[in-house]
């Protein structure tokens, strides 16, 4: 074979697909329904304007939103540099391979994205300008994580780059500081420009990081190393006594993965913060916006749930180590602290976001009258605590199993019933496809309530639960059930819906929330004994 | 004879189409050093994870200190030191978080003990794993096999990365000490020569299948090379009854014997072949003609 850049890119992206079709598949998908759910209810309401000025803004956010998350699995099924290291290819060829197809890849998504959504929706939203600008911020991603992997300069180096980016994307739908006022339709040559002397840096930065990689010369910050040593040094850790196993696995699980989940909502409030400065700027919109990330933080908290679940030695694998699989700790009690290290990273997480959601609150204050207070909720804080929970749990017990071929059946059904749904909505008549979504969700929701007492049955007759705690969790979840169905008889529900359907699914989705009790000492067993 | 520490009966294992463990039978008794054979792929760390209760028994079963492992895990894994092919440690961990950490976990923890192997080691207690060597990951995870003195210490490939002066002086005098206080070790290596120096027992492991399980004395005086001349010349020389590896052509062959003098003078006598000399031999060919004597009859004959 000539080892030409060309080749060699055929080769590798042949292995990628190979390695990562479902992922890429699942990504796509995945990233595509968010806009085309919320769109799509929109259509179904008769509340889809095209002219409105408002979904300009939604064309924005959904653009961002579905590049990250398909960039992301990109990022996944490129696989890190290194392991072409050994092979007898040039530092470019190597880069080529990582960058080029991977940017590609963004780019089209980005743009098939959008014209489904346009097919699909009866839109009419710019194709070019977007897929442009994520291929470029998903280049200079990679580019940076290549330089910087090993440094912890990598934050600021990155996000001064991305904020540079963000703020031309901005500007090209309108002011920068305001709310977008127009679509990017046409892309000017200075964008071309732009766009090739971006790309070009890129480059050079990916070269630069990859020459360095190679040879073990990554660019490393020490001082926050010693800074970070001498401070646990003081704190006295070197003196750490535990006073059992259970004491000392805690502290392992919420040493290496617990802070995942408040570092994330941590890292999204100022992420907002900047955001919202490019908006409308009015404190009215930041408390909605902070209001609607308490629904958000699930999304945060599935991830915190995967990442403390994970008992790999690495983030590749998910198969228990025989490091911890060797630790004389039962299983039953492992499990039980998991889920104890679960609600305490949870407890963290929440207390950041309603310490920010009250700031925002007496900033409104502060602002005097003319800014009412929106009407109180009163069951939002506690859905929004209780989501995050089943989130963060189910994502802990799916990475917990340690068998990738749940995750992959779960995606691979939503996927499947996303695509049959848009089938059905767009080929069958209205009444039908209503009875579709309802039926499904409906049915989804008995499924899942019937998954949730298979796994009790199962772990009672293993014993890794007892009667009391079965009593007590059926107890919580019928008290959550009617709670829901009182809540359900007072919620005004749009023409279509059913309120026995909402109720299936709503019960269904609520047993979840007792269904890590059971499920985590199943899948850390089948994990722990394969 | 003692009581098995460790009983497997026709234990059978796949990954997926690949059968890796067929039918073994293996019952490894209190006190002494056990040593595990096999080349690369034979089933020797897919036992060790068994008697670990990493994996669970697809057929057979698989007894430590009387218990099911993957039932109980607390009961046995606490009495188990185990240093994994490897070397799996938390990159993450200092030396002395990670004795701490490990400390926690067993009752019979001996800290001056953990001290002095951290010594003897040269562990600098404040150093990251993730910095250490693959010698130094060895012997922190020795040190912490070690330190809460178990009835059975578990070892994949001990000498992997190690230098010669800690496997050699350190390791096998560990080893050694364990032994002599009536505990058990049970290590799989491919090293010959190092199981053939401290181990009381061994097991040989090929396709996963025990082809050879016996104490290390009866193993090495079992066997013989024996110079053979045939009466009339042959092309190839099949492993049949006493003989188990064969090399050579013609009239002159070089065997392999398992057998005393007087059934390898018989089987000479059958064979109408004059028996030119008779030696004693290593655990290296033993090995050898147990897992590649097959291989080597099939390379004479082409």
């Amino acid at each position: 074979m000539n080892p030409s850049p060309w080749n060699v890119t055929r080769v590798l992206l042949a292995d990628m697909f190979r390695r990562s079709w479902i992922f890429l598949v699942l990504g796509f998908v995945g990233a595509l329904s968010l806009p085309l759910f919320i769109l799509g209810a929109l259509r179904a309401k008769g509340a889809l304007i095209v002219e409105d000025p408002a979904m300009i803004l939604i064309h924005f956010t959904f653009a961002q939103i579905t590049g990250m998350a398909f960039g992301a699995t990109v990022l996944h099924a490129a696989g890190a540099p290194s392991r072409l290291f050994t092979l007898p290819l040039s530092n470019p060829t190597i880069l080529f391979f990582q960058m080029v197809p991977a940017t590609l890849l963004v780019f089209g998504q980005t743009m098939v994205s959008v014209w489904i959504q346009n097919v699909l929706l009866g839109l009419d939203w710019p194709l070019l300008g977007n897929a442009l600008a994520f291929g470029m911020i998903f280049a200079t991603f990679q580019s940076f994580m290549t330089l910087f992997q090993k440094s912890t300069l990598m934050v600021p180096a990155l996000g001064g780059a991305l904020v540079l980016e963000s703020l031309w994307v901005k500007s090209r739908h309108g002011p920068i500081f305001s709310l977008p006022t127009h679509y990017w339709t046409t892309v000017t040559s200075l964008d071309c420009v732009l766009f090739a002397t971006v790309m070009a840096l890129c480059y050079a930065i990916g070269l630069k990081g990859i020459a360095r990689a190679r040879c073990g010369n990554e660019i490393q910050t020490g001082l926050l190393v010693y800074l970070s040593n001498t401070i646990s040094d003081l704190f006295g850790r070197n003196a750490m006594v535990f006073r059992n196993a259970v004491q000392a696995q805690s502290w392992f699980e919420w040493t290496l993965k617990g802070l995942t989940f408040p570092a994330i909502v941590l890292m999204v409030v100022p992420t907002t913060a900047v955001l919202w400065l490019f908006t409308d700027n009015t404190i009215n919109n930041l408390v909605d916006t902070i209001r609607v990330e308490g629904w958000m933080m699930s999304a945060a908290a599935m991830i915190g749930g995967i990442i403390l679940g994970n008992m790999g030695s690495s983030d590749a694998s998910m198969a228990m180590s025989p490091f911890l699989a060797t630790k004389p700790l039962a299983t039953v009690a492992w499990s039980r602290l998991l889920l104890a290290t679960a609600f305490r990273s949870l407890v963290w997480g929440v207390l950041i976001w309603v310490v920010v959601y009250l700031l925002t609150l007496v900033g409104r204050e502060l602002a005097g009258p003319s800014h009412p207070p929106d009407p109180f909720v009163w069951w939002h804080f506690p859905g929004q605590i209780l989501a995050a929970w089943t989130a963060m749990t189910l994502g802990l017990c799916l990475s917990l199993s340690g068998k990738l071929v749940y995750p992959k059946i779960l995606g691979g059904i939503y996927c499947g019933w996303l695509v049959t749904a848009m089938v059905v909505r767009g080929l069958t008549p209205a009444w039908f496809a209503d009875f579709f979504t309802a039926f499904t969700l409906s049915g989804c929701g008995i499924v899942l309530f019937l998954i949730t007492m298979w796994a009790w049955g199962l772990a009672l007759r293993r014993r890794m639960v007892d009667g009391r705690q079965a009593t007590l969790a059926g107890l919580a979840l019928l008290a959550l059930v009617l709670i829901a169905r009182w809540q359900l008889n007072h919620e005004a529900i749009s023409p279509g819906a059913s309120r026995i359907q909402l109720f299936l699914l709503v019960s269904g989705v609520l047993s979840l929330a007792v269904f890590p009790f059971a499920a985590a000492p199943l899948a850390l067993a089948s994990n722990r004994a394969r | 004879m003692n009581l098995p520490i460790i009983e497997i009966s026709d234990l059978k294992r796949s990954f997926g189409k690949k059968l890796v463990l067929d039918g073994v039978t293996l019952s490894i008794p209190t006190g002494g050093v056990f040593g595990l054979l096999g080349g690369n792929g034979a089933g020797k760390t897919t036992v060790l994870r068994h008697t670990l209760g990493l994996l669970a028994a697809q057929s057979g079963s698989v007894r430590v200190f009387g218990l099911d492992p993957v039932a109980d895990p607390v009961g046995t894994l606490g009495r188990i030191g185990y240093l994994s092919e490897n070397r799996e440690l938390p990159d993450w961990m200092r030396i002395h978080q990670l004795i701490s950490y490990s400390q926690a976990f067993y009752p019979n923890w001996d800290p001056d003990y953990a001290e002095s192997l951290r010594n003897l080691f040269e562990l600098d207690p404040k150093a990251f794993v993730r910095t250490l060597s693959r010698g130094q990951r060895a012997r922190a995870g020795l040190l912490v096999a070690l330190a809460h003195r178990p009835d059975l210490l578990i070892l994949d490939e001990p000498s992997s990365g190690l230098d010669p002066v800690v496997r050699r002086d350190i390791l096998g005098a560990i080893i050694r000490t364990i032994a002599d206080e009536g505990r058990t070790v049970l290590f799989s290596s491919h090293l010959l020569d190092e199981v053939e120096r401290v181990a009381d027992r061994i097991a040989i492991l090929h396709q996963g299948r025990i082809q050879l399980c016996a104490g290390m004395d009866q193993v090495l005086s079992g066997h013989r090379r024996v110079h053979l001349r045939l009466s009339s010349a042959v092309s190839h020389f099949p492993p049949t009854g006493i003989w188990i590896h064969a090399e050579g052509s013609g009239h002159d062959w070089s065997m392999v014997a398992e057998g005393d003098i007087q059934n390898i003078s018989e089987a000479a006598s059958r064979l109408q072949a004059e028996i030119l000399k008779v030696e004693p031999i290593s655990l290296d060919d033993i090995f050898v003609a147990r897992t590649a004597g097959k291989l080597l009859a099939a390379g004479v004959r082409s």
